[in-house]
């Protein structure tokens, strides 16, 4: 038996979140204008929720509000990112985790398409030279 | 040397734009900006010239460099830091003697009056600086040496922005913080003992794409030290009602109560813990139960224990207004710490406002 539970009793209970969803309301409503906006001006907006002081209350109201949609996708780049779309058509989840498997950044982008599952010019240029590469090589 | 940008070294190791863009949500993620400065970075970032980064230690214990290097599943910013842009540093290198110093050289000439400078350790100047010296030289005169071809000096931990440990009372080696021997270009505080790791390059990443962060009265950037601990710390709802851990085994602790009488310093503590956490985001000390140290504040180590409540009479808190009493009235002392560091939190700001003009990046 290891010697702390022997000795030390230790009884781990969580610590109580501060209670109050309050941050959800504020951000959906910060969605919705979103919306609006990328309508209107074809400009995106992402709310980078990383940083932010949820509350476990805050979290699972975002999860409920904005729920499952039709898309989700798996970038495997520099590191895993999942991408999924909420119910809602344009507002998307964008998490990338870590090389230890932690998130290390959570936003919500309102986008026809995340940014960063565009294929860019620059890599599909590069992929242009790999296969003339290849197909040199392959009729010397 | 340096021309090439974070972009092209990226690309260069066969990653993909997607990689980019992980390593720019990761930076921004971490500097808590704003979706239109995000956006900037990102932009900036694409075309900013990879930073060239000199690291050199004084006094120190190399805390610092370990926080660094070791903490943390090997992550995007400790990449950028470690792979891209370090180009010379005395504990990590396998070069020694000669051979070092010549890499040491060549470093700065390479990037002279570009780089930026990391110090960690403090200074000492009793004895003509005789109690640190490198390869012959003092350490006052290799600093000296070593910021005049940077760009900026970036102190890391405790020891190099405020003294430290070795100017702790009777402080025997005179030692004094790097901001009181460079004085003729910008120096960023990282303090901490040691700082977060990802503090350390996610300054150093918004140096090279926007120049001098807005920094608060002690020169720390204020994204990362603009609140206190007691701020942001999820123990708060115990403190506002007087709810307190007394010992580090009563139902208190257990039941995760306020750590405030056990010598919590979060009330008068800046810093990003709460927030950013420590070893890849996992937890901060008053998560794991203990009480903060106050570890990025000045003269720490000498403010009468660390076990101390804050209101607990010492004699050696005069210097800093500690609001005294707030064991029996927890919620009115919640208002007034939450009051003093908001206020200072604003004059901070004030000053970073006005002090807009700092120079900006040389190399952009
Ligand atoms: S005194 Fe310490 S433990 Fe208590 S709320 Fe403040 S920072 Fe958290």
């Amino acid at each position: 038996m290891p010697l702390s539970r022997g000795v030390i009793p230790i009884r781990p209970v969580t610590a109580g979140a501060p209670a109050g969803g309050a941050l959800a309301d504020a951000i959906l409503a910060e969605i919705a204008s979103a919306l609006h906006e990328y309508l209107d001006t074809r400009q995106n907006h992402v709310i980078d929720l990383t940083g932010m002081p949820l509350s476990r209350e805050d979290r699972q109201r975002i999860d409920a509000y904005l729920g499952q949609g039709e898309v989700s996708m798996d970038i495997h780049a520099l590191v895993h990112s999942h991408i999924e779309e909420t119910a809602y058509a344009g507002v998307w989840r964008v998490r990338h985790y870590d090389m230890g498997g932690g998130v290390h950044s959570e936003r919500i982008e309102i986008i026809d398409v995340p940014e960063i599952v565009r294929a860019s010019s620059a890599d599909m240029a590069h992929s242009a030279r790999r296969i003339e590469a290849l197909r040199a090589e392959e009729g010397a | 040397m340096t021309d090439e940008t974070i972009r092209d070294v990226l690309t260069r190791r066969g990653l993909s734009r997607r990689a980019f863009l992980q390593v720019c949500a990761s930076v921004t993620a971490a500097l808590a900006l704003s979706p239109a400065e995000a956006a900037d970075m990102t932009k900036r970032l694409e075309t900013a010239e990879r930073p060239t980064v000199i690291y050199l230690s004084y006094q120190e214990c190399t805390g610092c460099l370990e926080s660094l290097t070791r903490s943390f599943s090997p992550g995007i910013a400790s990449l950028i830091f470690n792979d891209i842009s370090l180009a010379y540093n005395d504990t990590l290198q396998a070069a020694a003697g000669q051979a070092a110093e010549t890499a040491k050289d060549t470093a700065m000439k390479n990037a002279w009056g570009k780089y930026v400078l990391v110090v960690d350790g403090s200074v000492p100047l009793a004895q003509n600086g005789a109690y640190c010296a490198v390869a012959g030289r003092s350490a006052v005169s290799d600093l000296k040496r070593a910021a005049g071809g940077a760009a900026a000096v970036v102190a890391v931990g405790t020891c190099a922005a405020f003294g430290g440990l070795p100017y702790a009372a009777p402080n025997p080696t005179g030692a004094v913080p790097v901001s009181e021997i460079v004085r003729d270009r910008p120096v960023i505080n990282i303090s901490g003992c040691p700082p977060i790791a990802e503090v350390i390059t996610g300054v150093i990443l918004y140096y090279t794409t926007f120049g001098v962060p807005a920094l608060d009265h002690l020169h720390r950037p204020m994204n990362f030290y603009g609140n206190t601990i007691h701020d942001r710390c999820y123990r708060r709802p115990f403190y506002d009602r007087g709810m307190f851990a007394k010992t580090f085994d009563d139902e208190g602790a257990r039941q995760g109560w306020c750590l405030f009488e056990l010598g919590c310093k979060g009330p008068i503590t800046h810093n990003a813990c709460p927030t950013t956490k420590w070893n890849g985001g996992t937890s901060y000390p008053i998560e794991s139960g203990h009480p903060c140290l106050g570890c990025s504040e000045p003269g720490f180590w000498d403010k009468g224990g660390f076990y101390k409540a804050l209101s607990t009479p010492t004699g050696h808190w005069s210097r800093t207004g500690v609001v005294s009493g707030a064991v029996a009235a927890g919620v009115a002392a919640g208002l007034s710490t939450a009051a003093v560091a908001r206020a200072r939190q604003g004059r901070a700001q004030k000053k970073a406002a006005s002090a807009d003009s700092e120079p900006k990046n040389p190399t952009s």
